[in-house]
């Protein structure tokens, strides 16, 4: 079927023969489809919490998966979110902290670590960080 | 043309009346529309896919080395021509390309953006489209291009909806704010211009001496899409901003 579905073309494109970039949605290809938005909230207990937060998705393959945090400890305070920036140093610039993500067939995980420089390490009790986890059912690596 | 198109809210909302953020679909916002899509695994640095657009693309790219368990989608990744790498190591690669110039210049109008909750989904609900030769009735997700309404596991299911791209500098030792105008915090991505090519903007660090220090940062406020340069020099960056909240 060569000619079928459906097709909008941007204000003032003649939609019959508008280019791909001229058009706003075309059934012909995929759109970047959102499967899941998750969001979570985790509070240091102590210093030695192991955070293991986990979003189940149980789409059987590994997906894409945008990840998103909102905490203290940025670069410009805890008004803020940065969608791809896991890592920040301490207060006193003698240490990082991150956070990272994984993803399999069925959750996808966001774990805490940190690691020493030169000072004497970084106490996050009290600290509470926001996340929201977009999967989407495009494929991951 | 002030009324033209098709939307479709979230269940639950008046489609007359609900805000941007709860259409789960509206001809009135450009989407991410994939036009190249594929998988690959690469071994050391070189190219990942060409496309031959003759600009720069949009584009996601997942990563993940063979040795490290880890989506690292912010891996460094690069598009100009083509998308590449230049790290070493062997990693597997899921790239979807837009065939949207990344320094396109859009700002989509607010139509209503005061309300940013998402409601509850029904189970069956909108519009769905199946690829060419399979029955749109039975297809399975991944046998659709497109569709709105909900997924089986009760998520919402919809097309991410562009609100604002565009370029901009950030001057050394500044901050660059993009208003977006959308009262919350909204998804969004940025990309650093690097000679001729592009690669996602994430807060960056090094180590001088005994201390960490913090080069570059993208991040959103209920206002602004801010980039923080402290690399030392100036560069350019593409952004692109989507209708949906973040926290």
């Amino acid at each position: 079927m060569t000619d079928w579905g459906i097709k909008i073309s941007k204000p003032g494109v003649e939609v019959g023969t508008a280019s791909l970039p001229n058009l706003y949605f075309t059934s012909q290809k995929p759109i970047l489809k959102t499967y899941m938005v998750s969001s979570s909230t985790y509070t240091f207990e102590s210093d030695l919490d192991t955070v293991d937060i986990e979003i189940t998705h149980n789409l059987g393959y590994t997906p894409m998966v945008w990840f998103s945090i909102s905490g203290p400890g940025t670069i410009t305070g805890s008004d803020t979110i940065e969608l791809w920036g896991y890592y920040y140093s301490t207060p006193d610039n003698k240490a990082f902290r991150y956070w990272t993500t994984d993803t399999d067939s069925t959750k996808a995980y966001i774990s805490y670590g940190e690691s020493n420089v030169s000072g004497a390490g970084f106490n996050p009790t009290g600290e509470t960080w926001n996340f929201k986890t977009y999967i989407f059912y495009e494929q991951g690596a | 043309m002030g009324d033209w198109g098709m939307k479709v809210s979230r269940a639950g909302y008046d489609v007359n009346t609900c805000s941007d953020n709860q259409l789960l679909f509206s001809s009135s916002f450009p989407n991410p529309v994939i036009d190249l899509q594929g998988t690959i695994r690469t071994e050391g640095a070189g190219t990942i896919v060409a496309h031959n657009y003759g600009y720069v693309p949009v584009y996601f790219c997942s990563s993940r080395p063979d040795t490290f368990a880890s989506d690292v989608t912010y891996k460094e990744v690069f598009v100009g021509t083509s998308i590449s790498r230049n790290n070493s190591g062997n990693i597997n690669h899921a790239y979807y390309i837009m065939q949207r110039d990344i320094t396109e210049v859009y700002t989509a109008s607010n139509i209503a953006t005061t309300d940013a909750s998402s409601g509850t989904y029904s189970a069956d609900w909108g519009f769905k489209v199946s690829e060419d030769g399979v029955n749109v009735g039975t297809a399975g997700v991944a046998d659709l291009v497109s569709f709105s309404g909900a997924s089986s596991a009760g998520h919402a299911i919809r097309h991410q909806t562009i609100h604002k791209s565009g370029t901009a500098s950030a001057a050394n030792g500044t901050t660059t704010s993009i208003a977006h105008g959308l009262g919350y915090k909204p998804l969004f991505f940025a990309w650093k211009k690097q000679a001729s090519e592009y690669t996602t903007s994430r807060v960056r660090y090094e180590v001088e001496g005994e201390d960490v220090v913090i080069k570059e940062s993208a991040y959103c406020t209920n206002t602004n899409l801010v980039i923080y340069n402290n690399r030392g020099e100036d560069f350019e960056f593409a952004y692109l901003i989507f209708k949906d909240p973040l926290i």
